[in-house]
């Protein structure tokens, strides 16, 4: 994690307090600078050049839909932004899945040396910025939203330091508004931010790194026994839940700091009383972006619900990761979604808000969120082999 | 107007140990009770 490393925190003391010394005129260049600082520190020269290039399409659609309606313009700008994701992080993947099957038969020499290829290792943070930018072209190219007309504003949305590494997934209609009034923050929000940047730290290092342990002990176990496989899924939701909420407060923390709100990512996803409700407490940066430029733009739910809901579940699998247990855990959850979705058509009393039959639907979603953790952990063989296992050894191992 | 200053004390003492917890750790002085749990 960038935020554990001691450069960073040599550089956010500097950043921070250089902020606060700067005249208001000064804190948006100020910040900007930061944030390229940090982003040379992490990406190098030839991880920032992606950004840029990428940066500098986006702003200039953006300024050239708002004169005139390209829709060539705002297509290959798409293309461009989600190709460069794609030939990062999924190239060799999709090579390897279409082309794998198929190799013994046709040319093999050739084939074999498609298969050894390997993209470049993908820019800082890649995975987020392309985010933020197909939401900046969608809203100026298909919502009609004013684009941000000014060089340094956008940058600053493209670079801005706290959320650069692993979000949260901002929205430019909220972040740069206030950078048009930049101010330090009073003693009390100094305060506050603070307090969450220790609360984030205390999560990851005091409990998502000290879970380590105890899952490397279960996953040495001689035998998958239903208490082995519990222990697991359990410890690894905890393990990811903690190591993420962790980043997000001191993101948070360090935006609110410098006197800026950025979006939150968790809301007590683990009280959830129904996978609906899971997912609207769950990387929520992530989740409302997937429904605003996947779910919704697929028909959302006024027609084909279910296979929406579940292609939009299987690419925010992929998006974790170029795996096939990644794309399963998101198949996985679209599937109990699209499920849930039908149970709660037929049976609306079942989802009634309080009552015994709460805490049997929070059962079931902790249970059924818990299981999902080992999809999304382990291959798929592993998988099944645990489940099988369990089956069979019961509690007793 | 007590409360709230109970409640702001009460704040400061769980991140002064939060942050305690987190130094111990980070510079690898943890004491093994930490582990105990486990």
């Amino acid at each position: 994690m960038i935020f554990l490393d001691p450069w960073f925190w040599k550089f956010a003391v500097l950043a921070v307090t250089g902020y606060w010394l700067c005249p208001a005129v000064l804190k948006r260049i100020w910040l900007l600078a930061a944030s390229l600082v940090f982003q040379y520190e992490f990406a190098g020269p030839a991880g920032m050049l992606p950004i840029i290039l990428l940066s500098a399409l986006t702003y200039g659609t953006g300024l050239l839909l708002s004169v005139r309606r390209d829709s060539r313009a705002l297509a290959l700008a798409f293309a461009a932004v989600i190709g460069a994701l794609i030939f990062y992080k999924y190239a060799a993947f999709l090579v390897a899945t279409v082309v794998g099957p198929v190799a013994g038969w046709i040319a093999p020499e050739r084939v074999q040396a498609l298969l050894e290829w390997r993209s470049p290792a993908a820019p800082l943070a890649i995975s987020f910025f392309t985010f933020e930018f197909v939401h900046y072209l969608y809203e100026v190219g298909v919502r009609r939203v004013a684009p941000v007309r000014s060089v340094v504003d956008f940058a600053l949305f493209a670079t801005f330091f706290p959320t650069l590494a692993s979000g949260p997934i901002k929205r430019f209609p909220d972040f740069v508004p206030q950078l048009a009034q930049l101010r330090n923050p009073n003693a009390g929000q100094i305060w506050s931010a603070a307090r969450r940047v220790v609360l984030g730290l205390f999560k990851k290092i005091c409990i998502a790194d000290l879970l380590v342990e105890p899952i490397r002990v279960l996953e040495k176990s001689p035998e998958w026994s239903a208490s082995v496989v519990v222990g697991l899924a359990v410890l690894q939701g905890a393990r990811i839940y903690y190591d993420f909420s962790g980043y997000t407060d001191i993101a948070v923390g360090f935006a609110q700091m410098l006197g800026l709100r950025v979006p939150e990512n968790f809301d007590r996803p683990y009280r959830a009383t129904s996978l609906q409700d899971f997912w609207r407490r769950w990387h929520m940066s992530l989740t409302s972006w997937i429904r605003d430029y996947v779910y919704i733009p697929m028909g959302g739910n006024r027609r084909r619900a279910a296979v929406n809901l579940i292609a939009a579940l299987v690419i925010c699998g992929l998006w974790h990761g170029a795996a096939w247990n990644f794309a399963l855990w998101g198949l996985y959850h679209g599937a109990g979604l699209a499920f849930e979705a039908g149970v709660r058509a037929r049976l609306p009393r079942l989802f009634a808000p309080k009552g015994p039959r709460a805490f049997v639907r929070w059962s079931v979603c902790y249970g059924f969120v818990s299981y999902g953790w080992l999809l999304f952990f382990y291959p798929i063989d592993t998988v099944i082999e645990m489940t099988r296992e369990a089956l069979r050894c019961g509690f007793g191992g | 107007m007590w409360l709230r200053r109970l409640r702001f004390v009460a704040g400061v003492v769980v991140t002064l140990l939060q942050l305690l917890c987190v130094l111990a750790l980070w510079s690898n002085v943890a004491p093994p009770f930490i582990y105990v749990a486990f």
